[in-house]
């Protein structure tokens, strides 16, 4: 899967681009604050409608305009798809109003892109997959989940659609009046519902997932390293609707639900102990790139598109011998387009020629400038 | 002057679905234009205000007549449509396919729009149901979580008061190939598949 053009107007830093790409491998350079990431993060809005980076649609709109405009065209195996992302932002007479288009025709909703596009990003942020909160690992694999099953994706709507009810009811209640029954049984069996099925679906991810991910391990470690994940579920469906009633009284005084599937968590383990504590600083971004890697060839393995990967500012992030062994991964072991950011155009002419990447060259320092080999061509 | 057309504009603005460059549309066309036609509309509306009321049985909007839609020759039938609001009556009723009565809830549970059990017309809804006259009672409130939330809600209170429940299936619209179905209705139509 190819990204062949990628058109932006007033997206955070950039005013008008638009670029063509023929090569697998583009190497985007230019000083910090010039709006590399930005490039990569406007690809990311055409596979998912919005920011890697969870920025608000308000904000990525470039200072002084009121709305912006992405536009990419995809080549899959011979298939084109042409994908628009608009946004404009509201004032006192009109709404903010984003609308997403596939092919010219207007998608009802978000979800209905999922699939479309897929991509893999890997930057200096995503080391919070390991060190952070459950909520980044838990995104993650519903990012992945979502992009190749559009019934988890749907229980996934479903199920914070209730919760937020529920929680606002908790809320709503809390200290004047008693839970009515019937409306929290309601609210309950519906979630019970839905997270049943997300309990199955995570289940089976992590089967498929683990497999592949134990394969790109061995790409940065020794032998004798043994990575593992497990899921710890908050409930299962054998005794979610239990743990609702069982806490329900501290819920009620919290204003908030405190088990279910939003609070499942994956954790990491190396030899059998808990990644954090006993991992290296080294075997920590080893597990992190598998991490990566493996989500690259599980979306591959279930969709049959080779998703992009959009590598921000990773040479910097990753000692020598990593990025050698990920970039020979990238180019000998995958057939992915790769999108690469970096501040320093030399180093990356090197590696390019070093590894023969013929790659397309944009850079952001004057404007975005497109090479494609020695030719300066337009901006 | 410019005050008095703000107004105007703020007054069309209020209704659903219009904004204010159309509420600026629909004022300029009446005060510029069509002074009889304004004039009319003052006297039609003027009209309704004055004969138009509210069932206190089933909420639908009614003349000063009684309630078309909850007589006794409906009620007889001994089944009760639950609906949203008075468009969803409409709705049915343009079926031709339906000949109970109905009862109108004004909204749906949404905590987070504010909306709570007790904001629903369901002191009457009860009141009807204890007289032991319906011995179905349907739910078509449309497939949203919102109105799922208040199906089940619904079903649990009055679950010994009538004998049967019944809800409108979820299924593919008259009239379009399976190709431009999405997946979830497609699945709950093949789940709910009926004999030939």
């Amino acid at each position: 899967m190819f990204l062949r053009s990628l058109s932006l107007l007033n997206f955070r830093n950039h005013h008008v681009v638009s670029l063509n790409f023929s090569s697998r491998f583009i190497i985007i350079t230019g000083n910090n604050g010039t709006g590399k990431t930005n490039l990569l993060d406007a690809i990311h809005y055409l596979s998912m409608g919005k920011s890697y980076f969870h920025l608000r649609d308000e904000s990525v709109v470039r200072e002084g305009e009121d709305a912006f405009w992405i536009s990419g065209t995809t080549d899959c195996d011979g298939r084109s798809d042409e994908i628009k992302v608009s946004f404009v932002k509201g004032n006192t007479e009109i709404k903010p109003k984003k609308n997403i288009f596939k092919n010219g025709k207007a998608l009802r909703v978000l979800s209905e892109l999922m699939g479309t596009f897929p991509v893999v990003m890997v930057c200096p942020q995503d080391m919070e997959i390991i060190a952070g909160g459950s909520d980044y690992r838990r995104q993650f694999v519903n990012e992945m989940v979502s992009h190749v099953s559009r019934e988890y994706l749907e229980a996934l709507i479903g199920y914070r659609k209730i919760l937020l009810q529920r929680n606002q009811y908790l809320k709503s209640i809390s200290g004047t009046s008693p839970a009515d029954p019937h409306l929290l049984e309601a609210y309950d069996k519906q979630l019970e519902s839905y997270a049943s099925e997300l309990f199955r679906f995570r289940e089976s991810w992590l089967q498929d997932f683990s497999v592949l991910f134990k394969e790109c391990y061995r790409f940065f470690s020794p032998l004798d390293e043994s990575p593992s994940m497990k899921w710890k579920f908050s409930a299962t469906p054998g005794n979610f609707y239990e743990k609702l009633q069982h806490s329900l009284v501290a819920d009620q005084w919290k204003g908030y639900t405190s088990v279910g599937p939003h609070k499942d968590d994956l954790a990491f383990y190396l030899n059998g102990k808990p990644l954090k504590p006993v991992a290296s600083q080294g075997q920590q971004k080893s597990f992190l790139l598998a991490l990566k890697m493996a989500k690259h060839l599980y979306l591959l393995q279930k969709t049959g598109k080779v998703p992009p990967l959009l590598l921000d500012d990773i040479y910097d992030k990753l000692d020598e011998l990593r990025f050698r062994r990920f970039m020979e991964w990238l180019n000998e072991h995958t057939r992915a387009q790769v999108f690469i950011t970096d501040t320093l155009f030399e180093r990356m002419k090197i590696l390019n020629d070093r590894l023969g990447l013929n790659a397309d060259f944009v850079n952001t320092n004057n404007g975005v400038i497109f090479y494609s080999g020695d030719v300066v061509t337009a901006g | 002057m410019e005050n008095i057309i703000d107004d105007c504009i703020e007054m069309f603005a209020s209704l659903p679905g219009v904004g204010k460059k159309t509420a600026s549309r629909y004022v300029i066309h009446l005060l510029k234009n069509n002074k009889k036609e304004l004039i009319r509309m003052y006297e039609v509306l003027g009209n309704a205000i004055s004969k138009i009321r509210e069932c206190p049985v089933c909420h639908a909007i009614i003349g000063l007549d009684d309630c078309p839609y909850c007589n006794q020759h409906r009620c007889s039938k001994g089944t009760l449509c639950l609906v949203q609001d008075f468009r969803d009556l409409i709705a049915m009723e343009n079926t031709g396919k339906y000949f109970g009565t109905y009862h109108i809830l004004g909204g749906l549970i949404s905590p987070v729009d504010g909306i709570g059990p007790n904001d629903l017309n369901l002191v009457t809804l009860e009141k009807r149901l204890n007289a032991g006259v319906f011995h179905e009672l349907i739910f078509a409130l449309g497939t949203t979580r919102e109105s799922e939330t208040t199906q089940f809600f619904l079903h649990r209170k009055f679950q010994d008061l009538v004998q049967k429940f019944s809800t409108l299936p979820k299924g593919i619209a008259h009239g379009i190939g399976l190709e431009f179905t999405d997946e979830l209705t497609l699945g709950s139509a093949i789940e709910n598949r009926v004999p030939l």
